[in-house]
């Protein structure tokens, strides 16, 4: 962002904080919700289950529920095969 | 039955030899009825280790034939089988290998549709079954038996798997604690699920069917010789780097499949303090 002269140096940054999704370590928003992070990911919102530090979080709190610093996330696509 | 043969007890050894288990499991083992919906590569597999350990009462439903393509992975289906009634096989083969087990046969597919068309049938067969193997291959038969599972109070051990994704639980609908806990199928999986892919889409290895379908067999064995410690817990295997992850799985507060049976006002309230 470019600023004039004097005023005070205005930054607009929004934090990040470290998790981890799948076992792999990631630097996101601090804002996302869980319906956010699939967005993020490409990743169909329907078509998935997801576990927050080891528990099933219900598809229908994903996005009311941010994510965390240090959580650990894990996405299960759904299968329904026999 | 109450007590076991000099021969049953030779047979079972290995298994009463586990002290948890004992002959009292065996027994409970040997007196037990399970329904196994679907017999794919899951439920065929859930039945033969089933009725090898002892089971002596099967219901068996399905609507599909023998296709050529499931014999990589259905192991007692055979080339002479193709395009006929997998129950209808499944029966005869079974019957031929244990000649003191009782196999109930229904050539249905499951949907809400048949269910309401044969509810007394259904409701009759699945009133004295202490365990429902979900072994189909598609979401609205697994919704229709979830509802199923939940409105009879059933134990539900539910297996999937495709291309190298497989996953496994067992939930206690008998049990409100645990259903306000853990919930139903339709809290992980709402209606409006999209499955990707299928196994007919995305392929799949016989064994990795194999493992899912020993976990089924595990589960259902351990319940019904009360051995059981875990449920409500969501078992995840991936068949490519083999490992498993397991999570608690949790009731949607906004479920209306396992809401009006089981949660009373009261419990509704502490439900939304813990969440
Ligand atoms: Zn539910």
């Amino acid at each position: 962002m470019s600023l004039i002269n004097a005023t005070p140096s205005i930054t607009v940054t929004t934090d990040l904080i470290r998790l981890e999704l799948n076992g792999t370590t990631v630097m996101l928003e601090s804002d996302l919700s869980l319906s956010g992070l699939l967005v993020v990911n490409n990743i169909d919102v329907a078509s998935v289950a997801i576990v927050v530090n080891d528990t099933v979080i219900p598809r229908s709190g994903w996005q009311h529920i941010q994510c965390q610093a240090n959580d650990r996330i894990n996405v299960f696509s759904a299968v329904a095969g026999g | 039955m109450k007590s076991l043969t000099d021969r049953e007890y030779q047979q079972y050894s290995r298994t009463m030899l586990l002290n948890d288990i004992g002959e009292a499991g065996q027994i409970a083992i040997m007196n037990s009825q399970v329904a196994i919906i679907g017999m794919g590569g899951l439920g065929l597999l859930v039945a033969q280790y089933l009725a090898a350990a002892g089971v002596k009462h099967l219901l068996f439903i399905d609507n599909d034939v023998v296709e050529i393509s499931n014999l990589p992975r259905q192991l007692l289906y055979t080339p002479t089988d193709i395009g006929k009634p997998k129950v209808t096989v499944a029966k005869r083969t079974f019957s031929r290998i244990h000649s003191d087990i009782h196999i109930d046969a229904m050539n249905i597919k499951l949907t809400d549709d048949t269910i309401k068309a044969n509810l007394q049938l259904i409701t009759s067969k699945l009133a004295d079954v202490d365990v429902v193997f979900d072994c189909t291959d598609n979401l609205p038969s697994r919704h229709v038996i979830n509802q199923l599972c939940v409105q009879h109070q059933l134990i539900l051990i539910s297996g999937a798997i495709s291309g190298y994704q497989g996953q496994v639980f067992c939930l206690n609908f008998a049990d409100q604690t645990s259903v306000i806990l853990s919930g139903c199928y339709h809290c992980l999986y709402p209606s409006h699920t999209h499955i990707e892919q299928n196994c007919t889409q995305q392929g799949v290895l016989g064994p990795a069917v194999g493992v899912i379908a020993s976990m089924q067999a595990l589960m259902g064995l351990q319940h019904i010789s009360s051995t059981l410690n875990q449920y409500g817990v969501l078992h995840c295997f991936n068949a490519k780097s083999f490992l498993w992850q397991q999570a608690q799985m949790s009731r949607d507060h906004q479920c209306h499949v396992c809401k009006p049976m089981h949660i009373s006002a009261q419990d509704q309230g502490a439900e939304y303090v813990t969440n």
